[in-house]
């Protein structure tokens, strides 16, 4: 038992949730139409809408809030920090930790980590690092915080980790190769969907994460699992490179956004720090 | 147990041989022996470079400090930071640990009372000393003090409290439950 | 920030590098020649942080701006997250939180057959705030989640009875989990306004039990009936001045604070005072007037966002 949380009972479930008898399984609405499209509206190949906002955790150095629809996820950046690691390095280090609200997935999570969580972190740590100038911060220690605030797609989960990571990195004018985009894909009945919701996910042979640096044409991290052909996982990257390349683009503006108005403020004051000589 | 007084108090001091002070405080039922040592070494990182540090432990009758445990003390610790000189003493660690040998109703301020008394044992400098009562007031609104564990389980409301010995100032107040300004002010004899 | 400091009688420059200070009695144009001490305003802040909050409250301002009674402009967002039962997003300034409440069925307690379990749980993560580490919750957190524990507990906020599935069976177990994303101060007050929010805005499926087996209906329609709307108002003292919702960097200053939770017919649910002597009999009148007319606020915020949240 948790000492140090509020206790609960010891052990709780969901309750079966039954559907009336009249309706049955071929009543349930089918994941898409004779046209290729799916439940949400969108074609195949397209991404959700994205939300995007850096700089809303002003505690933290650097840091970006995403909304791909249902996927809600926030990430703090804090750093460079002098490193807790007494043996000298020459390259920083990158710690990146992966948390998932307690109340963000169907079944509520205990608030403390679990493996699914520690395997999630040490991939955004995967995707991220070969992106970032750590060679620039020896003796340093960036630190990623992540939250997914609310489930819709394991996949899009991790995607917009990494998406929101780059960004808040980005805010925190931390240098480096390129902004890391990442785009999430699944395998259904020898078809290529593109950020799939949870309920997609369910009926998916297999699934892929693409992190992808636009500029340079990188590709920094890939995760495949499930079954997918040879040819089928070409295919699938390609879509994917396409998707993150759109990402890629509304990251840029946002950031860019995001510049701009910080500069607008410091001129306002800096006109009025003038007359005041 | 009537409305103005408090249950019969035992106090007994310098119980234990290894710690700097030490006192047991008991109103009826209730029983809390504290310790204290210090000031003492102190670990670098709780290190204050003007203040001595003031780290509180509390332990239950009965299975292991959780949530309430810590509340409890960071309580007597936001309290006691106020009156203990902690600059007569910089960079060492003074540290209290309290353990509740009976449970019986306002654990609080006999908590403060015992903590009290060992610091007085220790002879640590303090600017007050600082006195603590437990309150409650019943269905009937009638106030009474020091209340049993039965006695608060049907309140309606429970004020503790916590006074400097000097200026009557309240050090710390904690109500809960369903009352009125009124309740309070005459519970304290307008003191708060 | 350094042209209010000239209001009193030290003045603090910064000329070449050199630190000097000129004590203002007329002498400005002799002792150009001598070295003085002086320090600019930054440094003041970090060298004596108390003296330099003293410096802006004799001027009756807070070094954010803020006059001594004004709570930060609060916000309220109800059902943002769809995969909770019931959840508010709370910002009173920069302080952020959201609360997400999951319903789960468990068997009831053997001493209480008929009452079902309210959880309430406070998480201040890394991400919040540079002062917390990863790890299990700190005494902090702790704390919290205890205050809001006991609020819900002594304030009958909700009736554990009415949690109730099958007497001994099967009973409701409300998850209320508060996430910090940005810490800047008051949390208390964001995470019990979030809490009491969030569980109004809870809703359940039909439940029936048989055979050991509990089965919920799809649709979500049954609301909770709470007993009372509590919402809180926190202010720190100061020298005996009454600073309404502090900031991150005034709690960390100001020890001494007081909290006042009260419900909707204006009685008293909470009195939360900890950390000095600096107040008096007149403290906690006016911080309780003031903690009432917050409670107005904070009810005309509460209703707008529970009709949005109805109507969407």
């Amino acid at each position: 038992m948790d000492r140090r949380r509020i206790p609960g009972p010891e052990a709780s479930v969901k309750p079966i949730i039954e559907r009336a008898d009249d309706e049955d399984t071929q009543h349930v609405a089918p994941l898409k139409t004779i046209d290729d499209i799916r439940q949400d509206g969108r074609s195949l190949d397209k991404i959700r809408k994205a939300w995007l906002a850096p700089g809303i955790i002003t505690q933290a150095n650097g840091s970006a809030y995403i909304e791909f629809q249902g996927t809600k996820v926030a990430c703090a950046v804090y750093g460079p920090r002098a490193t807790k690691i007494s043996a000298f390095s020459g390259k920083g280090s990158l710690n990146c930790e992966i948390k998932f609200a307690p109340f963000s997935c169907q079944k509520r999570r205990s608030p403390q980590r679990d493996p699914q969580e520690k395997e999630l972190s040490h991939l955004l740590f995967e995707a991220l690092a070969p992106a970032v100038r750590l060679d620039l911060l020896p003796k340093s220690t960036i630190d990623v915080f992540v939250t997914i605030l609310q489930n819709d797609g394991n996949g899009s989960c991790l995607a917009a980790s990494i998406t929101a990571a780059s960004v808040a990195l980005a805010d925190a004018g931390i240098e480096m190769l390129d902004q890391v985009a990442a785009c999430s894909a699944c395998y259904i009945d020898d078809e290529i969907w593109i950020d799939c919701t949870l309920r997609e996910e369910e009926h998916a042979q297999g699934s892929l994460v693409l992190s992808y640096m636009s500029s340079l044409n990188e590709i920094t991290h890939m995760l495949q699992s499930g079954e997918i052909s040879v040819s089928g996982t070409i295919r699938t990257i390609e879509q994917c490179t396409e998707a993150c390349s759109k990402i890629y683009s509304i990251m840029g503006n946002c950031l860019l956004e995001s510049v701009r108005r910080k500069l607008e403020k410091d001129n306002t004051l800096g006109g009025l720090n003038k007359k005041e000589g | 147990m009537t409305t103005d007084s408090i249950r019969p108090i035992d106090i007994s001091y310098s119980l234990l041989t290894r710690v700097d002070g030490s006192a047991k405080f008991s109103a009826g039922n209730s029983t809390v022996l504290c310790s204290v040592t210090g000031p003492a070494d102190v670990r670098i990182r709780d290190e204050k470079l003007d203040k001595a540090t003031l780290d509180v432990i509390v332990r239950p009758a009965v299975g292991v400090a959780a949530t309430k445990e810590t509340s409890l003390a960071y309580i007597l610790r936001t309290t006691f930071e106020t009156v203990i000189l902690l600059s007569h003493h910089p960079r060492t660690q003074i540290q209290v640990v309290a353990q509740i040998i009976s449970d019986d109703g306002s654990i609080i301020s006999h908590l403060i009372n015992a903590t009290t008394m060992a610091l007085l044992d220790a002879g640590v400098p303090m600017k007050a000393v600082v006195v603590g009562v437990g309150s409650l007031v019943d269905d009937k609104g009638r106030i009474s003090i020091d209340p049993t564990a039965d006695e608060v389980e049907k309140a309606v409301s429970t004020h503790n409290f916590a006074f400097d010995s000097v200026s009557l100032a309240v050090l710390y107040s904690e109500s809960t439950g369903v009352f009125t300004e009124e309740q309070v002010k005459s519970d304290t004899h307008d003191l708060w | 920030m350094s042209s209010t400091t000239e209001n009193n009688n030290t003045k603090y420059t910064t000329e070449n590098d050199q630190i000097t200070s000129k004590s203002d009695e007329g002498n400005s144009n002799a002792n150009k020649k001598e070295t003085k001490f002086i320090v600019d305003a930054d440094s003041i802040r970090r060298i004596q942080p108390l003296e330099y909050f003293r410096h802006f409250t004799d001027q009756k301002i807070r070094p954010n701006g803020r006059v001594f009674n004004r709570f930060r402009k609060t916000t309220l967002h109800l059902g943002s997250v769809t995969t909770a039962d019931g959840s508010a997003v709370v910002r009173i300034g920069n302080t952020s939180v959201v609360c997400g409440i999951k319903a789960e069925v468990a068997e009831p307690n053997v001493n209480t057959p008929r009452e079902g379990y309210l959880v309430p749980n406070v998480e201040l993560s890394p991400m919040c705030s540079p002062n917390f580490k990863p790890g299990p919750p700190s005494e902090l957190a702790q704390v919290l989640s205890e205050t809001v524990n006991k609020l819900l507990k002594s304030s009958s906020v909700l009736s554990l009875e009415s949690l109730c599935i099958e007497e001994g069976k099967a009973v409701w177990v409300l998850y209320c989990d508060v996430v910090c994303i940005n810490y800047d101060g008051n949390i208390l007050d964001a995470s019990v306004y979030a809490v009491v929010s969030a569980l109004s805005n809870v809703r359940l499926p039909k439940i029936t039990y048989a055979d050991g087996i509990v089965k919920a209906t799809p649709d979500k329609t049954i609301e909770l009936s709470l007993s009372r709307i509590p919402f809180s108002a926190t202010f720190a003292i100061f020298n005996g001045e009454i600073l309404a919702d502090p900031d991150e960097t005034e709690e960390v200053i100001l020890e001494e604070r007081i909290t006042i939770i009260c419900d909707e017919e204006g009685q008293l649910c909470s009195v939360l005072k900890s950390g000095g002597s600096s107040s008096t009999r007149e403290t906690f009148s006016t911080c309780l007037e003031l903690a009432r007319n917050r409670y107005s606020v904070l009810s005309t915020i509460f209703k707008e966002a529970s009709t949005s949240a109805n109507t969407n």
